[in-house]
């Protein structure tokens, strides 16, 4: 008769264990704040529609110094997401496209330029638009 | 002291000294412990011995009783994945003289259920990789050789036509995955997998993808289920430490990503196409 | 006391799950797909030693290429041991198999233009090795084992250690097994069985082979009452890692590597291989691609000459691959720069690479006839385990895995057909039977003995180095008898320490350590009992030569109960190749030119 094999409590904070997974949980918790601020986001696009008085108290909120070091934090942890996420993008990668071979280092460098141009049309873009 | 030679190591016993190295070794024989408890083993330390090579010391000199897997002693066969100091690492491929003089911690590998001392249970694996059907579908149409029931006298014509083409190119597009010695190291590296044993895993997914890509094969809709299900690719959150701990460079995690890619584009184009056009 | 067992039926059983035991399931599965195929193995199945094969399998497939050249290449490397119309049915279907593996998805090593690409091998005229890269074994044993989960008629019993046949009116009908897992014993009956257990090479100390082949199978046919044939034929082969033994393929010769001794001067010339051929221009037959037996032999000289490297794991000859470079070495040869980075330290594109011969293939075996029909009603054999008369006195590198295949097929197909052919087992004889065979195992891992069964073990492999290594002599060969028999007396008194059941090794090692001795008895009955030299088999006492009057026969053993093998001969089958003398290099040129052939 086969007892069935045994099997090791998890560890309920392995996480913490090896540097690989706590970077990722790293990753992981950046999107936290992501989050949090794309519901501020929405909030203030709510806002926009029930007239300007909301709006602009909206507004003024956005520059009190909690949320501007809330903006803050948020920019750095989407900095950290984004680089994470670029470093390990070209795994998804496919080797060859086109009968040619895939290099990781391209792929990187293609991601942060497309997310540079993208960010520097943004920028223009509000610039102008301002 | 003289140090009798293993079976695997060299006749004339290698570089002599006084000098011992300590092994700390999980040990569980179930009927007789409870729970699976450290047991500690001096050990003359001797510079070419591999971690197999300490443990067959062991078993030959001190303790018949502990038990593991092994056999190529050249890490192909994939039998002797254990955890060393917290990291999963083939035993025949792993040496004394990266530790010395330190203690090492040997254990199972994680993430599985142990039978006994350092070996694990490994049934789940193999139905889990006989759930992608790691085979060539309907290969090229002409060639359906292999097929179950298929008549002798069919069989006979297709081999009769002579190999497939295929180039070092369209080779290289899966050869990396057919790489997998099925060590499983990468479970044991996968937290996704010790929180939920029904994942699909690196190593099935690996070779899953190996056939999807092989120009040969026609079945990437008959795998597609077993990929595409919750337990399946998008179990998968990218930690990535599976191909950082694969002994072979199969890089199962990349394999992941790319069957997501392929789950996620088939997904859109069904909504897409009318339905026949695909 | 015996103990309680469960019984599993089916139709066909084949033990083994190898290269031979995985292709004949296949085979017996698409013979008949209402016949249940058990496959049991004492490991999984991708555990299996055909893992270890590196360099590739022989097919005939160049057009300057024929079968008749590959035939007249096995029979003279074999040194005309073989049964030639075994070798010509092998080289008629050994291609068709590369091909129905690449069908199954095998991933061959290509040509630019999509065709599979072959390599130089030892001891073959003309390139005909198939590979992919330097995992050839590797590939097959996966892509087999992978096309196998297809057939939903192959059950797999993996991790299911066999000890004993079941034999009964002289039909073998069933096999004793311990569950691993569990320590629990499982009778298997049916109605054809296949043995497919692979080679015994851990008989001996200094060798290339896993852990695993320990010679079962043919243990336990012997004791069954098949005959065991050729068993004093062990090849060396020429290059592996001082320490471990571990296998660096001839495919790296196959590729262009040379062999030099201390003073960096290449040796083979010296030993009838010559002249020297210009370095990355490999010719077959020649230097460095001459037969493994020739090979080894010249390492012995030489370490008897000085003239071999000291090392601190041993004397070794120098194999030298850095004229490759690099981007080819990692594209051809990728595991081999592994291997050697991580066992000996080296990187071959910078360094040449120590080597000495070891034990690593077992050309003798359970003799079966063409159809792998042994002497047992219902008992068929394949692969390593079995000898078919295929390698003679001396196996050529990548036969070994084409007969895997070959004649897996064919052991499937028989026995498939025979299985369709038998009623049903009578089940109460040979149940009674299992019982008894039951209660001698479980007094086995119960008994208390005096004798630990590893220092049997390490006393037999260096008995049998010393005795039967490259070279024989008579009255060393009686020594090593005696202590392989004395030893056979110590095992009865052996103790087995570990009482529990699951995953016991300690009991499983026990039991494989006495296949071994069984099996050492007959390699060393045999090769005493030779008096010449044949490939392999190579005397330095008062038979130094062939003597085709006397001994161009094969060696029968057959069990006897009071311990003493049998000994008879049998004729070989020569159908149109005459014993003629070996040779390679310029020799074997001038042999070809005399003849008139090309
Ligand atoms: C390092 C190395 C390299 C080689 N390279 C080449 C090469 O390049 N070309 C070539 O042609 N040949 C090569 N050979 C030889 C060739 O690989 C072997 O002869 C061949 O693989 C043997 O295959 P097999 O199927 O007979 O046995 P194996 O692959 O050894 O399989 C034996 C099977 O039997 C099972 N088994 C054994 N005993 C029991 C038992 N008691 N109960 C249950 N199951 C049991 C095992 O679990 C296993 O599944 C090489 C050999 C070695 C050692
Ligand atoms: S993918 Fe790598 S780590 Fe995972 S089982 Fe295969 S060889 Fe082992
Ligand atoms: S013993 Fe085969 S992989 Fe380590």
């Amino acid at each position: 008769m086969r007892q069935s094999p045994y099997h090791r409590p998890r560890d309920p904070f392995w996480y913490m264990r090896r540097s690989v997974y706590r970077r990722y949980m790293v990753r992981e918790a950046t999107s936290v704040f992501i989050g949090l601020w794309m519901l501020n986001l929405i909030l203030g696009i709510l806002q926009l529609s029930r007239g300007e008085a909301a709006w602009t108290a909206w507004l003024t909120w956005q520059q009190h110094p909690l949320m501007l070091t809330f903006s803050g934090l948020t920019l750095i942890m989407a900095m950290v997401h984004t680089t994470t996420w670029f470093a390990i993008a070209p795994k998804a990668m496919p080797k060859f496209i086109a009968g040619k071979a895939v290099v990781h280092q391209q792929v990187v460098i293609g991601h942060w330029l497309v997310f540079g141009l993208v960010s520097l049309f943004l920028l223009v873009a509000v610039y102008w638009g301002a | 002291m003289t140090i009798p030679a293993t079976d695997n190591t060299s006749e004339t016993a290698p570089s002599k000294s006084e000098a011992g190295i300590t092994l700390e070794i999980l040990r569980y024989i179930p009927g007789t412990h409870s729970e699976p408890t450290f047991q500690r083993f001096e050990i003359p330390y001797v510079e070419d011995w591999s971690m197999l090579d300490a443990l067959g010391y062991i078993k030959d000199e001190l303790d018949s009783s502990l038990s593991y897997r092994w056999s190529c002693r050249m890490a192909v066969c994939g039998s002797c994945g254990m955890m060393f100091d917290g990291v999963p690492k083939l035993a025949c491929e792993t040496f004394l003289r990266d530790y010395y003089p330190r203690p090492i911690r040997v254990e199972p590998l994680e993430n599985f259920g142990i039978e006994r001392d350092l070996v694990i249970d490994q049934e789940p694996f193999l139905e889990k990789l006989e759930s992608v059907k790691p085979y060539i579908i309907d290969a090229m149409a002409n060639a359906p050789s292999g097929k179950p029931g298929a008549p002798a006298g069919h069989e006979r014509e297709t081999i009769q036509a002579g190999e497939n083409r295929q180039t070092p190119k369209e080779l290289a597009l899966f050869d990396q995955y057919s790489m997998c010695i099925n060590c499983l190291l990468c479970y044991s590296a996968c937290p996704q997998f010790g929180l939920n044993p029904a994942f699909l895993g690196p190593a099935a997914i690996s070779l899953a993808h190996r056939y999807n890509q092989d120009n040969r094969d026609q079945g990437n809709a008959d795998r597609a289920p077993a990929l595409n299900e919750e337990d399946g690719v998008w179990s998968c959150t990218f930690v990535g430490y599976c191909s950082e701990v694969c002994p072979k460079s199969v890089d199962p995690a990349s394999a992941i990503q790319q069957e997501k890619v392929r789950g996620a584009t088939d997904w859109a184009l069904s909504w897409l196409l009318p339905k026949g056009a695909r | 006391m015996s103990e309680a067992f469960e019984t599993v039926h089916a139709d066909v059983i084949v033990i083994g799950a190898g290269g031979a035991g995985l292709r004949s399931a296949i085979a017996a599965a698409q013979a008949n797909p209402a016949a249940k195929v058990a496959l049991i193995s004492k490991v999984y199945p991708m555990r299996s030693h055909t893992v270890c094969a590196e360099g590739g399998a022989a097919g005939v497939v160049q057009a300057h290429d024929s079968l008749e050249n590959h035939f007249n290449d096995t029979v003279s490397g074999g040194d005309w041991l073989c049964d030639q119309d075994v070798v010509d049915y092998f080289t008629h279907h050994a291609t068709e198999e590369m091909v129905q593996l690449e069908h199954w998805g095998c991933p061959w090593s290509r040509k630019e233009d999509g065709s599979a690409a072959v390599r130089r091998f030892g001891g073959m005229k003309i390139e005909r090795t198939w590979y992919a890269a330097d995992k050839t074994g590797f590939h097959i044993l996966h892509t087999l084992f992978q096309t196998s989960l297809q057939y939903p008629n192959i059950h797999r019993f993996d991790e299911f250690f066999c000890t004993d046949l079941i034999v009964d009116d002289g039909r073998c009908q069933g096999v004793i097994a311990i569950e691993i897992k569990t320590g629990d014993i499982k009778v298997f009956l049916g109605k054809a069985i296949v043995l497919a257990t692979g080679g015994a090479g851990r008989v001996f100390r200094f060798n290339t082979n896993g852990a695993i082949v320990t010679g079962d199978g043919m243990s336990m046919a012997y004791r069954a009452g098949a005959v065991l044939r050729d068993m004093e034929f062990v090849q060396y082969h020429p290059t592996g890692l001082p320490g471990s033994g571990v296998l660096i393929t001839e495919g790296c010769r196959g590729e262009g590597g040379i062999l030099l001794n201390r003073h960096g001067y290449r040796y083979l010339q010296d030993y009838g291989l010559g002249p020297e051929t210009p370095i990355g221009k490999p010719e077959n037959k020649y230097m460095e691609l001459g037969p493994r037996d020739k090979l080894s032999q010249a390492f012995w000289h030489e370490q008897r000459k000085g003239n071999t490297v000291p090392t601190p794991l041993g004397d070794a000859v120098m194999l030298d691959l850095t004229h490759l470079g690099e981007a080819k070495l990692l594209q051809r040869l990728p595991m081999i720069c592994s291997l050697a980075r991580h066992y000996v330290g080296i990187d071959p594109a910078k360094e040449p690479i120590p080597v000495r011969p070891a034990v690593h293939y077992t050309m003798g075996g359970i003799r079966t006839d063409i159809h792998t029909q042994t002497e047992i009603a219902g008992l068929y054999a394949a692969g390593e385990c079995s000898s078919i008369g295929l390698h003679g006195a001396n196996r050529l590198g990548s036969n070994s895995l084409a007969e895997l295949l070959v004649f897996g097929k064919v052991a499937g197909e028989q026995a498939a057909d025979h299985a369709s052919r038998q009623p049903p087992c009578n089940n109460d004889t040979l149940l009674s039977f299992a019982k008894d065979k039951v209660a001698e195992l479980t007094a086995l891992r119960e008994q208390k003995g005096t004798e630990k069964a590893s220092r049997l073990r390490h006393e037999m492999a260096a008995a049998m180095e010393k005795a039967f290594g490259i070279y024989r002599l008579g009255d060393e060969m009686q020594t090593g008898l005696d202590t392989i028999n004395e030893l056979r007396a110590r095992y009865k008194q052996v103790n087995v320490e570990d009482q529990s059941r699951v995953f016991n090794t300690e009991f499983l090692t026990t039991l494989e350590l006495g296949s071994c001795l069984e099996l050492a008895q007959v390699m060393a009955t045999s090769a005493l009992q030779r008096k010449e030299s044949r490939g392999a088999h190579q005397r330095l006492d008062d038979y130094k030569t062939r003597d085709d009057e006397k001994y161009l026969r094969h060696t029968l053993m057959r069990y006897s109960p009071d311990g003493k093998p049998i000994l008879d001969y049998e004729a070989v089958n020569i159908t149109r190749s005459q014993p003629k003398e070996r040779a390679y290099g310029a020799a074997g040129e001038q042999q070809n030119k005399q003849e008139g052939g090309s």
